[in-house]
């Protein structure tokens, strides 16, 4: 079965075939097996070749998070079909007139100073954002029109969350 | 003794204060906000009232309805944990009026060692150094006789101050009026205020701390000092005791000069007592914490004292259970800070959902967390999700215990600090004890190796989704055997 994996802009592309109670898995051409333990627990024991991992995992909106030495990957998962339709997507997404920003940090949204249909300027602030006692000024990232605005004042943020969409 | 103490916070600090209650059968009550419902320390609690919504203002900070609940749970006593309400002398005062003791000094007491300009002047009336300094407006008259009176290198600081600006170090005489010239034209620039301070530079200062204990009767004890050097942005990392900086003498002249201290105010419950020590072993005052410390589990390892069930005796009016001479001290503990903050992006803070979670133990290895699974990490409270604290007889075999715990702690779902500090333990100068405040800062160089797991990371998800779409039971099967003894000698990083 074919895969696509994405982490944080590295691209893998992976054929996993059963045997027996292990995994052949081609990734990017290079051959390896791959063994995991019976733990239903998220956090397990798996063999990537002769190397032994200690992971721990979740997985969340069809996100997988691993946890390998303390560091935290996200990785999205695709079947080819998936994975085509996410490029046709993605690449109309990016040829398209509108830019979505998103939170670059957790926090709290504090003022937003316009609303939708107002017109912007490129680095014109549009809302802000405390995070870490700070208080960060969100701009617009080009010329524009505010077209929709997805947060409101004192409402808190995660990571990656949408806040506004230029057209 | 109390029959019911309510604890007037979350976290990591209100189950350490509920265990410390229940080992002395004592009754407990906790207060959460609406994003701690489903907390651990919540259900530790004999007793849980809903207090607000997330925000602490609107929750923890809120003295009307942690008082009314006190009231109608019956509280005898009120515990403040660290931050939130724990230095509010208002909050003292209102408990005091609503009968309910608070569990720490009285507000008068409080408030005299709360305000840091009247705190430094009782030092100096007592004759306690403080950092040689002028607190107003100079000119160069002035810095030149300041620096002739103190010696070279000397600071110049901004009275509007903050984030470097208006701030230069003079190493000679020569450059004092220029310098003094930039600082204060910077200082106007910047805040408005051209207004400079001078004071006595200290290079590579030491962060040290004596902990202090004083009953009602007038009794006081100090339980030797914490070393918190390794910080961060003046965020303490690290924390450790003793500090190789100070022997049996020094602790001695420390401890009694922050006894001097509490003593002219009449100091009732647990205190800290700040210091700068510079690299010739002179120390200087710099402000009193009149509250329970984070890092108060090191005095507790090497000690064997439970400072917050001491906190609860000495506020339920009994006497401290020992003397200055029967205070022992053993081994050296060391605790770090493990918080949900991403070091591969600037410690910028890391929030969601705690997938899983294990924590490390074996001898001598202590975890102060209220970290489970599916605990939320959110943008409310502070970073703190971990305190791990670790003994040994000696400084170097309790860093390896602490990098070995740090191996074995998983949080899942949250990046913390955890691979910062595993590179911080085995850091060459750390681990001779060169130590001093802007260590992490300017000579700390943290290794991104964030790339070097992308692979595995994507194998392994794919893997999963493979298997999540066959349904297969995996059954644990290695592709080669591996001989258990070469697996045992296998480094695990």
């Amino acid at each position: 079965m074919k895969f696509f994996s994405h982490s944080n802009g590295h691209d893998f592309e992976l054929d996993i075939q059963p045997d027996r109670d292990r995994l052949l898995i081609r990734c990017n051409g290079k051959e390896m097996v791959v063994a995991f333990d019976d733990q239903k627990w998220s956090i397990r024991t798996a063999f990537v070749g002769d190397r032994r991992l200690d992971f721990g995992w979740d997985r969340r909106d069809g996100v997988y998070s691993l946890h390998i030495e303390g560091i935290e990957y996200e990785v999205v998962v695709r079947d080819p079909k998936t994975e085509l339709l996410a490029k046709v997507v993605g690449g109309g997404a990016a040829a398209s007139s509108t830019a979505e920003v998103r939170a670059p940090i957790p926090g709290l949204i504090t003022k937003v100073l316009l609303k939708a249909g107002d017109a912007v300027k490129k680095d014109q602030p549009v809302l802000c954002l405390d995070a870490m006692k700070l208080e960060n000024e969100i701009a617009a990232p080009r010329d524009g029109t505010v077209r929709s605005i997805e947060v409101q004042p004192g409402q808190a943020v995660e990571k990656g969350q949408s806040l506004f969409t230029i057209g | 003794m109390f029959r019911k103490v309510l604890i007037a916070n979350r976290g990591e600090i209100a189950l350490r204060v509920i265990r410390a209650c229940k080992e002395l059968g004592i009754r407990t009550v906790a207060v959460y906000s609406d994003a701690d419902r489903w907390s651990n320390y919540v259900s530790q609690a004999e007793e849980a009232y809903a207090i607000g919504p997330a925000p602490a203002r609107e929750s923890y900070l809120r003295v009307d309805k942690i008082l009314e609940i006190a009231r109608k749970s019956g509280a005898q006593a009120i515990h403040p944990g660290y931050g939130f309400l724990s230095e509010n002398a208002d909050f003292s005062d209102a408990c005091a009026k609503a009968k309910v003791k608070f569990i720490g000094p009285g507000p008068d007491t409080m408030r005299s060692v709360g305000n840091k300009i009247a705190a430094r002047k009782t030092a100096q009336k007592l004759g306690v150094p403080v950092v040689p300094g002028i607190s107003g407006q100079v000119d160069e008259a002035q810095v030149l006789a300041f620096g002739r009176e103190h010696g070279y290198p000397l600071l110049l600081k901004a009275a509007g101050g903050g984030g470097g600006k208006g701030l230069r170090v003079v190493r000679e005489e020569k450059d004092a009026a220029k310098a003094l010239r930039e600082a204060s034209s910077e200082a106007g620039h910047a805040f408005g205020n051209s207004t400079v301070f001078v004071e006595k530079y200290i290079s590579k200062p030491r962060h040290v701390e004596i902990q202090v204990f004083g009953d009602r009767r007038g009794n006081l004890i100090h339980l030797g000092e914490r070393e918190c050097s390794v910080q961060r942005r003046h965020q303490k990392l690290v924390e450790e005791s003793p500090s190789v900086a100070v022997d049996a003498k020094l602790r001695e002249k420390m401890g009694e000069t922050a006894k001097k201290v509490l003593r002219s105010v009449k100091y009732e419950n647990a205190a800290t007592c700040e210091f700068l020590l510079d690299e010739k072993g002179n120390f200087y005052f710099l402000e009193v914490n009149s509250r329970l410390q984070v890092e108060h589990p090191v005095t507790e390892m090497i000690t064997g004292l439970d400072l917050v069930q001491m906190q609860i005796a000495v506020a339920a009016g009994e006497k401290l259970p020992l003397k200055q001479d029967e205070v022992r001290r053993r081994g050296h503990a060391i605790e770090t800070r493990i918080c949900a903050e991403d070091p591969f992006n600037g410690f910028a803070p890391a929030t969601g959902e705690v997938a899983a979670v294990r924590f490390p133990a074996g001898p001598f290895v202590r975890v102060d967390s209220d970290l489970r699974i599916r605990s939320q990490v959110t943008v409310f409270y502070d970073s703190l999700v971990a305190k791990l604290i670790c003994w040994a007889e000696d400084r170097e075999t309790a860093v390896d215990r602490m990098l070995r715990a740090l191996r074995e702690f998983k949080i899942v779902g949250v990046q913390t600090t955890i691979p910062f500090q595993i590179q911080l333990f085995q850091n060459r100068k750390f681990r001779a004890g060169k130590i001093h405040t802007h260590f992490v800062d300017q000579e700390f160089d943290f290794k991104d190796v964030k790339a070097d797991h992308h692979e595995e990371a994507a194998i392994l998800a794919a893997a999963l989704e493979f298997l999540r779409r066959e349904q297969m039971t995996p059954k644990y099967a290695s592709p080669r055997p591996i001989s258990p003894w070469k697996m045992a000698f296998r480094d695990d990083s």
